[in-house]
């Protein structure tokens, strides 16, 4: 999903090959690539690419476990009429058509041709393809939802960015049917619509009005109304474990009940964030490590078994007081951080660029897994459907430091903000110093990020750094930190840890 | 399962016969309904001690208690404790608090509340750390003075927690006065803190009970930290906007109230016999503040968790 279908300006593939890369060489990850596991046959988008099949249950049988994590590839559709001409995609089979045919592994489809389109819906998906339809330079781009810009799952601030790049919203419509010519959609047809009682999902249910009906011509229409999980089971004796709604059902172990099959992310949790599928795995690990080898997992003990080594590569971007600026600017629009305040204390060590940031949450996961269950970084929603994190900028004019009457904020070898637990008094008057609210509580102690201190002992970048798809979260050098290389040497100051 | 904030167990010391018992905290309807330390230490003295009793005999009990906010990270102020029992002084139920660093380290090893009935029959002291409890001599204090027990004591456990543990550990005791049942004996814990209403340093004294030493690296629960959060930086905005704790306290400790409360004539001089000192401005808050405060010691003796810091420290250099 995150080589083929998300556009390149929010994730770059490189981070994804790295990912890929770095499990195949260092941690013996064996790829088996145009393969399909399943229990029983059926379709499903992307099948055109497969070259040998297996079943599910044989391979249950070689292998100690199984971890089914298919995600949600399988894309809802309207059922009206001429939903199938020539010219009537998906959002995802149109977004990872572009991608092959970008890479050069699927000949230039006719998509190109087109000139002005239409995306039913307004999830994230919805989005992603239009932003696509923009970055192919098509005059004319309709995003078409059937509630108002308030009840869009992608959120206001995304709809109004589209909006601002061109996008014409039209909302309170329904697709009434599209019509075709010689096989190819030509227009459609709406019926506009109002709010009713809530439905099932406790939004507002649309409700036709009759004799409201208009046609916007188009050539080219995205349907992105939803996906939902893509469990390879069709038929057998594990079909009883899918549900409704197409989610495959697991107990509390994440197993399917009487099997050695796992299940994680999507495809038992239904649609979601790259962040909140990845949550839903790492929290998966610890209890699929445990049920397999019998022994609680824990953090600490992980982290023990990172190699020690005296030195690292950290990469570091060049400081630039536009991009600080941009950030506390985001910051006091959006998080009520006071800019002149949190400007006053720059320069940082680590940022957060916000035009990057797709808000998908990962950084958070994985702080929470690193840190057993507390993150350092705090997600901040606002009422726009705007989604970003916060965490401590780790900066040379630290407030918490100056407040502290005990000398227990102390400064790592990067510079960084270090929280002596054993000196701290908890009277909590670095938390009301911290412009960005940095500061937390946690099992009762004061602590704040130590940019994984234990990570870089072992040789690593910090988790949210390393694991950033969009690369928005960045060491940066300045004339603070510039007395460091991008090599050094950690200190002996075990005691911190943990 | 314990609620939020309560480390879920009480110790029970019968000094007559010497035994320690752990006893479950009282059921959740109790705790809603007794709400904190007082609360709490007046539910047991109401239910376990005969109203008749004479404060200073065996049978009355002393109830050393926590409350739920005691040690929670994230509470402002959260380091206070307090004393309970039926007060020599008042002959009532009566409850006199204390702050400084020992409640939250009571609830560090392990326990809420601390219920002492019965007499010892020589000098003993109560020993609690990482939830566990013990009985000890302390003959060899009797007779000392409240620092020199408090140094006493750590010395004689520093072995057992190491050394740079060892200013982890605080002593709540009683001096002479409260041996000799002196109505107005305090208990002092820290060196410098006063549970000093009332007089119960002499029930204390009454059950041969010196001191009680505690330490502990354990932690009060919490039911929800994110809620937390929100709620003790809603309470640090209010104390941190108020001029009164965020400025006049942490600079003048309470003596600052000295001049206020001098000029509005109600300031108890002479055993009140009269309100007004005239030498006031001599022991005022500013006066400590600009000539002799060291500002190291009290920052770092202030009480635990707490923002306001009203600390005051100095050292007498001479005369």
């Amino acid at each position: 999903m995150m080589t083929f279908a998300i556009p390149r300006s929010r994730i770059s593939v490189d981070e994804v090959v790295e990912g890929w890369k770095d499990l195949e060489q260092n941690l013996g990850v064996r790829f088996c690539l145009r393969t399909k596991v399943a229990a029983g046959s059926g379709h499903d988008e992307g099948d055109e690419f497969i070259e040998r099949g297996l079943d599910l249950h044989e391979l249950s049988r070689t292998y100690d476990a199984v971890v089914v994590a298919t995600g949600t590839w399988r894309s809802r559709r309207l059922g009206v009429e001429g939903e199938n001409a020539k010219n009537v995609t998906t959002a995802l089979n149109f977004l990872y058509s572009r991608r092959l045919a970008e890479m050069g592994l699927a000949s230039n489809s006719s998509f190109t041709s087109a000139k002005k389109a239409i995306v039913i819906g307004a999830g994230l998906s919805a989005v992603d393809a239009a932003e696509e339809c923009l970055s192919m330079g098509l005059n004319e781009v309709y995003l078409a939802y059937r509630r108002t810009i308030k009840e869009a799952p992608a959120g206001v601030y995304r709809i109004r960015e589209l909006m601002a790049r061109g996008v014409k919203w039209i909302e309170l419509v329904q697709p009434k049917r599209i019509i075709v010519e010689n096989s190819y959609a030509k227009s459609v047809e709406f019926v506009k619509a109002k709010l009713g009682p809530p439905d099932e999902t406790g939004r507002p249910s649309p409700i036709a009005i009759p004799g409201t009906e208009f046609v916007i011509e188009t050539d080219l229409v995205i349907l992105a109304i939803g996906e939902v999980p893509t469990t390879p089971v069709y038929a057998g004796s594990l079909a009883k474990y899918v549900d409704s709604s197409g989610k495959l059902c697991v107990g509390g172990d994440y197993r399917i009940p009487g099997t050695n099959i796992f299940a994680v992310g999507d495809v038992v949790t239904g649609p979601s964030k790259i962040g909140l599928a990845i949550d839903h795995a790492l929290k998966a690990v610890k209890i699929i490590d445990s049920v397999l080898s019998g022994e609680k997992l824990r953090i600490e003990d992980m982290m023990r078994k990172l190699r020690s080594v005296e030195k690292t590569v950290l990469v570091f971007e060049p400081w630039s007081n536009d991009m600080a600026k941009s950030m506390c600017d985001f910051l006091n629009k959006y998080a009520e951080v006071d800019a002149v305040s949190c400007l006053s204390t720059s320069p940082f060590l680590r940022v957060f660029n916000y035009t990057k940031c797709i808000g998908c949450e990962t950084c958070n996961t994985v702080c929470n897994f690193i840190h057993d269950g507390r993150s350092y970084i705090r997600i901040k929603k606002t009422d726009e459907g705007l989604v970003f994190p916060t965490s401590c900028l780790h900066c040379a004019n630290a407030k918490c430091q100056s407040s502290c009457k005990r000398n227990a904020i102390v400064r790592g070898s990067l510079g960084e903000i270090i929280i002596d637990t054993k000196k701290c008094d908890k009277c909590m008057d670095c938390i009301y110093a911290c412009p960005v609210r940095a500061i937390r509580i946690s099992r009762g102690d004061i602590v704040n990020c130590d940019l994984c201190l234990n990570l870089r002992q072992g040789g690593l970048t910090p988790a949210c750094l390393s694991m950033c798809p969009s690369e928005a979260i960045e060491l940066v050098k300045s004339s603070y930190t510039s007395h460091q290389t991008a090599l050094y040497k950690i200190q002996e100051n075990s005691h911190l840890v943990m | 399962m314990p609620l939020g904030g309560y480390m879920g167990r009480v110790l029970r010391a019968n000094l007559t016969e010497g035994k320690l018992l752990v006893e479950d905290l009282p059921p959740e309807d109790v705790l809603r309904k007794w709400i904190g330390g007082r609360g709490l230490g007046v539910y047991y003295i109401l239910k376990e001690v005969n109203p008749r009793v004479d404060p200073l005999s065996p049978g009355n009990k002393v109830v050393v208690a926590t409350g739920p906010l005691t040690g929670v990270t994230g509470i402002p102020s959260a380091g206070r404790w307090c004393s309970v029992t039926k007060a020599p002084l008042t002959n009532t139920i009566h409850d006199s608090q204390s702050g400084g660093k020992f409640g939250p380290r009571l609830k560090f090893a392990g326990f809420d509340l601390i219920i002492v009935e019965g007499r010892a029959e020589k000098p003993v002291y109560l020993w609690l750390h990482d939830g566990r409890a013990e009985l000890r001599d302390a003959k060899h204090l009797w007779g000392r003075d409240t620092h020199d027990t408090t140094d006493t004591i750590v010395e004689e456990l520093t072995p057992e927690v190491g050394k740079d543990e060892s200013k982890n550990i605080s002593v709540a005791c009683i001096g002479p006065a409260g041996e000799r049942l002196v109505k107005i004996a305090c208990i002092i814990n820290d060196k410098s803190r006063a549970a000093g209403r009332g007089g119960h340093g002499a029930v204390w004294g009454s059950k041969n009970l010196k001191a009680i030493a505690v330490y502990g690296n354990m932690k009060p629960p919490v039911a929800d930290e994110e809620r937390l959060e929100e709620v003790s930086m809603k309470s640090l905005d209010v104390i941190k906007k108020s001029p009164v704790t965020s400025q006049t306290l942490p600079k003048y400790g309470t003596a600052a109230l000295v001049n206020v409360i001098n000029a509005h004539g109600i300031f108890p001089t002479r055993n009140f016999r009269t309100g007004v000192f005239s030498e006031a401005s001599k022991i005022s808050g500013e006066r400590i503040a600009d000539e002799i405060m060291d500002w190291k010691m009290a920052e770092e003796e202030a009480c635990w968790g707490c923002e306001i810091k009203c600390m005051t420290s100095f050292h007498i250099l001479a005369g």
